[in-house]
């Protein structure tokens, strides 16, 4: 894949001394891009590379035919080896082999080195704290994650030590790096807050509590007649710098959601509802999963949080690739797609929401999550999912949106025009398929709960709204795909064709 | 459009006269990523070697890095500041102070390996090459992690295990497959200003035209068999990721690169073809639904000025792939249908394919594509069986 200058020179040059079945998986390496893009330092008059773990010698060989006026710093502890590669690189102006890392730092005289590679024996805290003294352009290599925390050599190798970085996992497919730079914030919760003045206090203390250091809590008191505001205000005097609170007037869920959104700073931006709580482990978790992941959005699990204090946990992870499925990135997020809206349990990369132009609809006044979740899970690339049930989504109290079970309810057609308009652009058969779904799933469940007087008008409206303009679904598809949902949805998709005829579907003619 | 310097570096006016290579990075709305791919340009030989920042206006700080950069840097380098005039205009403004023997180009949000940039320029005075170009990877912006390009199998056909080739387009007709990015190449600069190769201004996809003009008037192209650019993707907001109306300019630089294309060989014409069609069809896959059955057309209407005989050619000779080969047969005998429902993932239309088996050369792609709708079927049916034997022998 890779064919790294100076690697095919170094191997034609190979001193026979050198252990050649190491040799042989170094250039191996090289060649698949194991450590990452670069293999030699990129810089300056005099370009430093610095390998911890001697191996075979055949990356600092590389390194010196790729650049021979290169400073190429090689520490291996054992002494025979050293003295094997001491031996084999000593032609070579450039080269020093020595024992120990400080020595090497020592050699390079207080430039900064220029790119390093250290294998996994070497990968700890005392030896990111030494390169942290000089500086790295570039770092890469293995570790063992008995010796370091993924996480914490996330976080120290982007903050501290090196301007782009890239680390494997030793015997494992994990992989993470990046060249972002430091952040500030790294997650951003926004809390919109109506009327939750009994339950805010238990959210605010289980965010504030999260195990994540660089964590802001956003909280949008959206014109709450109570003391909701108070409570919150007293909050972010405990504990500021974590938690600030913005007052808006009364615009409904989404409105508050989007003020959030557009205060956050945090890299990725999560929402807690204002009467739900999370477990401390919630933000943390979700983030090292996001972020060792390269996803736009990880998710967890969730708690139903029953008034009589029945926990009820969900767990479904969507198949991830991890060891025994559970977590991991999802291979096809399109299963997802149909999961009904729990946005509250995922964090989501801000710069793909505001890149993707993914929002909440300020003009409905509710289930303003659905479309949100539909749009963010069928853009993102990557998404990382967790089983553990981290938050606890309260049931069953008085106002809950899903409670209403009237007129209410018809929300749902203004909300799956918006939701269409906007996906019907850029949405491909496949993401259309499963929009129908979601749709049908909805109009169910609404007319399961609905209360009989607007049962017909429902009805009448959804088996208008499900067959008009789809783009990619000609009727009869729409009809196979409801007739193998069940026979209340593909009822309801008959009468829908029956109602109003295959000539109503607008299927783009090419 | 104004231009001017907006710094230069402290060496900037030494002697020119051995300058081997003018590297031109243009810069627009890049600041998260310009500073890795400046570092990725500091050399050894500093002498032989300037780089040319054309700020392309823009306001997220990148010109403040740029000249803070270029203040500090051991290379001979200068930052131009001009009002926003597009990528290809600023590749132009850079060209023009750029006093290299050769040039290339580096995007602000790539990474290239200087050393292998500066041997191509050497590889071409050498061995008196007017175009060298190397190998180019995937970097995924979000993990740092690299993957294949998807032309690393043409390199491996071409090459053959080779370090270098010296070649031209008629003796290698498969350099027309090979990504026609402006970026993992150098170009002698008298060349370029001898053929009057230019970037289309205010274009998409600008560089296949160029890339076509160039290496059929190169007297010898060279191939050096290294990876010498890092190609980022999945950053919010890059050029190629837009699902908008500008896809059509992919329609029109296809156009223009059959222009160009014309008096060259069958076999180049029919690398040319499947290069046409592997971009024609991913861009049919990002437009917007409501603008895919039109783009369609109109990249049919394009590819189809190539003859028959060429598209046959390209799809029996050089298609590496059976999915290359049905786009090809598709685009070829103008099928459609079957080309919009593949694209937007629809499920086929049966009509389409009927109507294609009666073209003489739409039945190889029915053939494909009964292969391919036949392959799920034809897998569940090893399953099911083998879970009978299974429960048999249970």
């Amino acid at each position: 894949m890779i064919e790294p200058r100076g690697l095919r020179a170094a191997l034609g040059a190979l001193p026979a001394a050198l252990p050649a079945g190491l040799a042989a998986e170094d250039a191996a390496r090289l060649r698949a891009g194991f450590y990452g893009p670069l293999h030699a330092a990129a810089g300056g008059e005099s370009p430093s590379a610095l390998y911890v773990g001697g191996r075979s010698g055949l990356e600092a060989l590389a390194a010196l035919h790729r650049s021979p006026t290169a400073t190429v710093l090689v520490v291996e502890p054992d002494a025979w080896l050293r003295g094997t590669l001491a031996d084999a690189l000593g032609q070579h102006a450039g080269a020093r082999v020595v024992a120990t890392v400080a020595e090497a730092l020592a050699a390079a005289g207080g430039r900064g080195i220029g790119f390093a590679r250290i294998d996994a024996p070497f990968c700890d805290v005392d030896l990111l704290a030494l390169l942290e003294r000089q500086g790295v352009g570039h770092l890469c290599g293995l570790f063992r994650p008995d010796r370091i925390d993924p996480l914490a050599l996330y976080r120290r190798s982007r903050d501290q030590v090196a301007r782009s970085f890239f680390w494997r996992e030793a015997d494992s497919p994990l992989a993470f790096g990046g060249d972002a730079g430091p952040v500030e914030v790294e997650v951003s919760v926004v809390v919109p807050a109506y009327r939750v003045s009994a339950e805010i206090d238990r959210c605010l203390a289980s965010l504030a509590a999260q195990e994540i250091e660089r964590l802001e809590v956003i909280v949008v008191d959206d014109g709450s007649p109570d003391d909701t505001g108070a409570r919150a205000a007293e909050w972010a005097a405990r504990h500021p710098g974590r938690i600030r609170v913005l007052a808006k007037p009364n615009g409904g869920c989404a409105s508050a959601r989007m003020v959030g959104l557009a205060a956050a700073r945090g890299e990725y931006v999560g929402f807690v509802d204002g009467d739900d709580w999370a477990d401390a482990r919630m933000f943390e978790g979700l983030y090292q999963a996001a972020t060792l992941g390269g996803a736009e959005i990880a998710q967890c699990g969730f708690v139903e949080a029953h008034a009589d204090g029945v926990d009820i946990p969900c767990r479904d992870a969507a198949g991830g690739d991890g060891p025994g499925g559970l977590t991991g990135l999802v291979r096809d997020v399109r299963e997802m797609l149909v999961l009904r809206p729990t946005i509250w349990r995922r964090i989501y990369r801000r710069d793909f929401l505001l890149g993707s132009d993914i929002r909440f609809p300020e003009h409905i006044r509710r289930f303003d999550d659905l479309p949100f979740q539909f749009e963010a899970l069928a853009r993102a690339k990557r998404t990382a999912v967790l089983p553990d049930p981290w938050y606890f989504y309260r049931q069953g109290r008085v106002g809950q949106d899903v409670l209403a079970r009237d007129d209410r309810l018809f929300v749902h057609f203004e909300i799956f025009d918006w939701l269409r308009a906007r996906v019907s652009t850029w949405a491909d058969a496949a993401i259309e398929r499963q929009l129908l779904r979601v749709e049908l799933n909805t109009h169910l469940w609404a007319l399961g709960r609905i209360e009989p007087q607007f049962s017909a008008e429902y009805r009448r409206r959804a088996q208008r709204q499900l067959l008009a303009n789809r783009v990619h679904l000609p009727p009869a598809e729409c009809l196979a795909i409801a007739a193998r949902m069940g026979r209340r949805a593909g009822g309801l998709m008959l009468g829908a064709a029956a109602r109003h005829g295959w000539a109503r579907h607008g299927e783009a003619a090419p | 459009m104004f231009d001017k310097f907006s710094a230069t570096s402290s060496n900037w006016d030494l002697n020119s006269d051995s300058l081997s290579l003018s590297i031109v990075v243009p810069v627009f709305n890049t600041r998260a990523y310009l500073r890795q791919a400046l570092d990725s340009l500091v050399s050894a030989p500093l002498s032989q070697v300037e780089v040319i920042i054309v700020h392309d206006g823009g306001a997220d700080g990148s010109l403040a890095l740029a000249v803070d950069w270029v203040r500090h840097t051991p290379m001979r380098a200068c930052v131009i500041d001009q009002a926003n005039a597009g990528l290809s205009a600023a590749r132009m403004a850079g060209l023009a102070r750029a006093r290299g023997r050769f040039v290339g180009f580096l995007d602000s949000d790539d990474l290239a390996d200087v050393a292998v940039l500066a041997a191509m320029a050497e590889a071409g005075e050498g061995m008196a090459c007017d175009v060298v170009l190397c190998r180019s990877v995937v970097l995924e912006s979000n993990t740092f992690a690299v993957s294949r390009f998807y032309d690393a199998h043409i390199w491996d056909l071409i090459m053959g295990g080779r370090r270098f080739r010296r070649v031209t387009l008629d003796q290698e007709p498969r350099l027309l497959r090979l990504e026609p990015n402006a970026n993992p190449r150098v170009i002698r600069r008298s060349f370029l200003h001898q053929v009057g190769l230019a970037f289309p201004e205010g274009l998409l996809f600008e560089d296949m035209a160029p890339h076509v003009h160039g290496l059929a008037r190169a007297g010898h192209v060279g191939l050096l068999n290294e990876t010498g650019y890092w190609y980022r993707v999945g950053r919010p907001g890059k050029i190629t990721d837009e699902r908008s109306a500008r896809r059509f300019d992919a329609i029109h630089s296809v156009g223009l690169a059959i222009d160009a294309a014309a008096g060259l060989s069958r076999e180049a014409c029919a690398n040319l073809a499947l290069q046409a069609v592997r971009l024609l069809y991913w861009c049919a896959q990002n437009v917007t639904n409501a603008d895919r059955a039109r783009f369609l057309r109109e990249a049919i209407g394009v590819v189809r000025r190539l003859e028959p005989e060429t598209l046959r050619l390209a799809r029996v000779a050089y298609s590496t792939d059976e999915r290359e080969r049905l786009l090809l047969g598709a685009f070829a005998t103008g099928a459609h249908r079957v080309l919009y429902d593949m694209a937007g993932r629809r499920r086929p239309a049966p009509w389409p394919w009927l109507r294609l088996a009666m073209h003489p050369e739409g039945r190889t792609v029915v053939k494909l594509g009964l292969r391919a709708l036949a392959r799920p079927a034809l897998g569940a049916a090893r399953r099911i069986g083998g879970k009978l034997r299974g429960a048999a022998h249970a």
